[in-house]
């Protein structure tokens, strides 16, 4: 039988029955619905902590100090990463571009009667460069300012705003635990990030933290960037090296420092979402497969149903396999129908979770695809026992069949 | 010789007892030939219907249709040759629910892959005075229209024999008479039959009629 006459005849007996029909689809949209906007959802978290860790800068190092003590009795941490040593790494290895000394802590910020609890953090220059940060209103501290140990601040804008300092304020002082600082700029917003908020904060020359804020002479911090097109695993081992070797830290001694690159963040915060884009996958898949058995359900009941038809078309010349396509037909053109209704319903399923909830959606057309065909590959598997159960009735057992 | 069969048996086993629907059959029927099968209920005529019309195989015994042996083909070859050879006509309920009349007569050249099955359905139609309702569901027809359809049906591959299984069982009589007029018609015209039947008023129309009883021809002989 020509195959454009079985999609004809298994179409007719779809509409003849629509109620039933759109009961059997109705498990398969939602899986597929289910599936994709499922799978939006972690994709959809995935490029968020993705944006999120490149607006830190993708080529950025951080070294740190590490745990102080011996033998494993960890005393606290230690205080031996000084400015010297960014200035080492930055002339003596090719690989890096920018470097730049960091110390940071909490201070009392003070304008007026308006008073907030922020980062302050003291830096050179190019902390501004490595760290993706862009001056709004006003302008950065110089280099000078940095030599000079001024007392220069420039500000995060939601520092500002809990001061209720403005673009009209800039040039005014602010008091940092009781002690001057003129603000000469203010901060372009980063977004809040969840786990900090890199608008609340207070950046300062860092021989000025170190001397007057803070009164310590290491840093917390040096942070670098790495040059383009350079593995950052091997940058990394590079300025651990260099540091072994200024830190006079023999073969099978213990660092008293740590490097970290942004690589790393990147990869565990990827396997985090790839892990929970497949638990999520993997519900929405076990609804599809719940779908796939109720249309196995009213196959079965469609073939019983219709086995005197079944007798009379094997009466007047249909074969097993006639028998066979007709009824597989109708379960896969169920499940692709299903599966095209079900690509919308998952777009707008993940538009109404992206407008409803906090949770960002990104729709990707891998997850379409591989929905759409799971649905159509479930049709099939769970239409054929139906569909061979028809083909295998004896033609006079249901020409008979009352 | 359209049918030819020797020594036929068929035996059913329900529960615990055995049927001998068919005990010993051999029976010959030629080329425009009517012959009207009659017997009471259980006697084996439908089980002989079924086996002539290739639904069913024989235990034992030969069967040649067109001096060709059909007893022991594969299923997929009795499907042809039902397609081909073979024209069903049903008690009732015989046509495909939800389907026109035209698709219903279309069927047998749809599934013998034929492409000029349309024309010859509309053809097959209007020789049964139902062109004018070839768009209509069965259940949009008469008794008597739905019937004509089945004829339509059966005569649309030019079998070599019609059989008819209680074709006019109901029907009422005004009906039953012009369906078998059609019978009647088609066989002047040398088509060859052969009906089931319990009813006297159809034997009678028929020119050789075999009584069957028990799985076994009692008689079988012409109409006086």
């Amino acid at each position: 039988m020509p195959i454009g006459i079985t999609i004809k005849v298994a179409l007719k007996s779809l509409y003849a029955n629509k109620l039933r029909s759109i009961l059997a689809m109705l498990g398969i949209i939602i899986g597929v619905g289910a599936v994709i906007s499922m799978l939006a959802i972690g994709a959809g978290a995935q490029a968020q902590v993705m944006e999120r860790i490149s607006s830190m800068g993708t080529r950025l190092l951080v070294v740190r100090p590490g745990q102080h003590g011996t033998h494993g009795v960890m005393s606290g941490q230690a205080q031996n990463l000084t400015e010297e040593d960014a200035l080492a790494i930055l002339n003596q290895l090719d690989s890096i571009v920018e470097a730049t000394p960091v110390v940071s802590g909490n201070a009392q910020i003070k304008y007026f009667a308006n008073n907030s609890r922020s980062n302050v953090i003291g830096t050179a220059i190019t902390y501004f460069s490595i760290r993706n940060y862009e001056v709004e209103y006003g302008r950065a501290f110089t280099e000078a300012e940095v030599q000079n140990r001024a007392r220069v601040a420039v500000m995060g804008p939601t520092t500002a705003e809990q001061l209720g300092f403005n673009i009209n304020n800039i040039g005014e002082s602010v008091k940092i635990d009781g002690l001057n600082f003129t603000v000469v700029g203010i901060l372009k917003t980063k977004g809040d990030q969840g786990w900090y908020n890199p608008d609340d904060r207070l950046l300062v020359p860092f021989t000025t933290a170190m001397n007057t804020i803070f009164g310590q002479d290491s840093v917390d911090e040096i942070d670098l960037m790495a040059a383009e097109n350079v593995d950052l695993t091997v940058v990394e081992e590079e300025v651990a090296d260099l540091l072994r070797e200024r830190h006079r830290i023999g073969t099978g001694g213990e660092d008293d420092f740590y490097v970290r690159n942004q690589a790393d963040i990147i990869e565990t915060a990827d396997e985090f979402n790839r892990t929970f884009t497949i638990l999520l996958g993997a519900i929405a898949s076990i609804s599809l497969l719940v779908g796939g058995i109720g249309i196995m359900n009213i196959m079965l009941v469609t073939v019983t149903e219709r086995t005197r038809e079944i007798g009379i078309r094997k009466a007047i010349g249909a074969k097993d396999r006639d028998i066979l396509s007709q009824f597989l037909l109708e379960a896969v053109i169920m499940s692709v129908f299903s599966g095209i209704i079900g690509i919308g319903a998952g777009l707008g399923g993940a538009d109404l979770i992206n407008a409803t909830t906090e949770f960002a959606t990104l729709v990707q057309p891998f997850a379409i695809i591989v929905a759409f065909s799971f649905a159509v590959t479930i049709g099939i598997f769970f239409g054929y026992y139906p569909a061979s159960r028809a083909a295998m009735l004896d033609p006079i057992d249901s020409l008979y069949y009352e | 010789m359209i049918i030819r069969t020797r020594n036929i048996f068929k035996t059913y086993v329900i529960g615990d007892s055995q049927v001998h629907a068919l005990d010993d059959v051999s029976v010959d029927v030629e080329e425009g030939e009517m012959v009207a099968v009659i017997g009471a209920s259980g006697s084996g005529k439908s089980t002989l219907m079924n086996m002539l019309g290739c639904l069913d195989k024989p235990d034992s015994g030969i069967y040649l249709l067109n001096d060709y042996d059909v007893s022991k083909l594969p299923k997929n070859k009795l499907a042809e040759i039902r397609n081909k050879r073979i024209g069903f006509v049903f008690q009732s309920f015989s046509l495909i629910p939800r389907t026109s009349a035209l698709e219903n007569v279309e069927l047998p050249l749809l599934y013998a892959g034929r492409r000029d099955a349309k024309e010859r359905a509309i053809e097959k139609l209007e020789s049964v005075g139902l062109k004018k309702r070839m768009r209509h569901m069965p259940n949009q027809l008469s008794g008597g229209e739905r019937q004509r359809v089945a004829i339509a049906r059966a005569l649309i591959t030019n079998p070599s024999i019609i059989l008819a299984d209680e074709p006019t069982g109901n029907l009422d009589s005004r009906t039953s008479e012009e369906i078998l007029d059609i019978f009647k018609g088609l066989n002047e015209n040398g088509m060859t039959m052969l009906i089931v039947t319990h009813e006297d008023e159809v034997a009678r129309k028929c020119k050789r009629v075999i009584q069957m009883k028990d799985g076994k021809i009692l008689s079988d002989g012409m109409n006086q």
